[in-house]
């Protein structure tokens, strides 16, 4: 089974052959059929290529390797291996809690109805920033993390439900007038990493 | 060949050498996970398809 990756070039090297063959045949753009069938490998065929390798981007940018690309973000994927599971990033990523994969996008997409839509415009902006502009010494949110990422995941799940510290403030954390982190943190810590012992990830 | 087939058939390859240089740029990117893939996806790829469809539908419209 093909990746989407090879599908792509596949489809690619397809039109290619295609252009190649109506502009270097001479004759055939004015053959019968021959402006209609340009129109497609000229105009449709790239356009409906180019849509579906950013779709495929927009896929591979969920990605922790992807987030981790950028230098800046290289002392969080750090703190994704620190061996004190204290961190709640670590605890999270060597737990299984989060698909690794998908680590970073997890837990910082939005879980609203077009979370995904400002997630991606916001890493496009981070792109820009980070290649184009000029990235601050040290990063941080736009706004205070909100429990509703948390609970997206932790809502009803028995091991969060039984804890008798989160049913007495059951209200407070779902209106978000407590945050999650005033008890759990440090989350990605970037200041204490020199000489900390890190997990190794077990290979597949 | 007359001079205006001469000049839309030349149109037409350069046109189809900027769609399928850019397709074969936008079809690499895809194989790095990496920030700069998608730069290069966007930019290059994206920019050169661009021009390419620009240039046929130019060629097309003057015909």
């Amino acid at each position: 089974m093909p990746t989407v990756e090879q599908a792509f070039t596949g489809f690619v090297l397809a039109i290619v052959a295609l252009i190649v063959a109506i502009a270097w045949r001479p004759g055939s753009f004015h053959a019968r059929g021959g402006k209609i069938l340009a129109f497609v490998a000229f105009f449709l065929l790239p356009v409906l290529a180019s849509v579906s390798g950013l779709a495929v981007h927009v896929e591979h940018s969920k990605t922790t390797e992807f987030c981790l690309s950028c230098h800046i973000m290289e002392k969080y994927g750090t703190s994704l291996h620190l061996a004190d599971q204290d961190h709640l990033a670590a605890a999270h990523f060597q737990n299984g809690r989060v698909d690794r994969e998908h680590a970073c996008f997890t837990c910082h997409t939005t879980y609203t109805m077009f979370g995904d839509y400002k997630a991606k415009l916001k890493g496009l902006k981070h792109i820009y920033i980070n290649y184009l502009g000029h990235a601050p010494a040290k990063i941080k949110l736009y706004e205070p993390f909100q429990n509703r990422e948390c609970l997206h995941c932790h809502d009803g799940a028995r091991s969060f439900e039984a804890q008798s510290d989160h049913q007495d403030i059951r209200g407070e954390l779902t209106s978000n007038k407590t945050s999650c982190l005033e008890c759990h943190s440090p989350v990605h810590d970037i200041d204490h990493q020199a000489g900390a012992k890190l997990w190794e990830e077990p290979k597949k | 060949m007359t001079q205006p087939e001469a000049q839309l058939t030349r149109r037409l390859r350069w046109a189809g050498s900027l769609i399928s240089l850019g397709l074969l740029v936008e079809a690499g990117s895809l194989y790095a996970l990496k920030a700069l893939s998608f730069l290069a996806f966007a930019g290059i790829g994206g920019g050169l398809v661009a021009a390419g469809v620009g240039l046929f539908l130019y060629t097309v419209s003057a015909e």
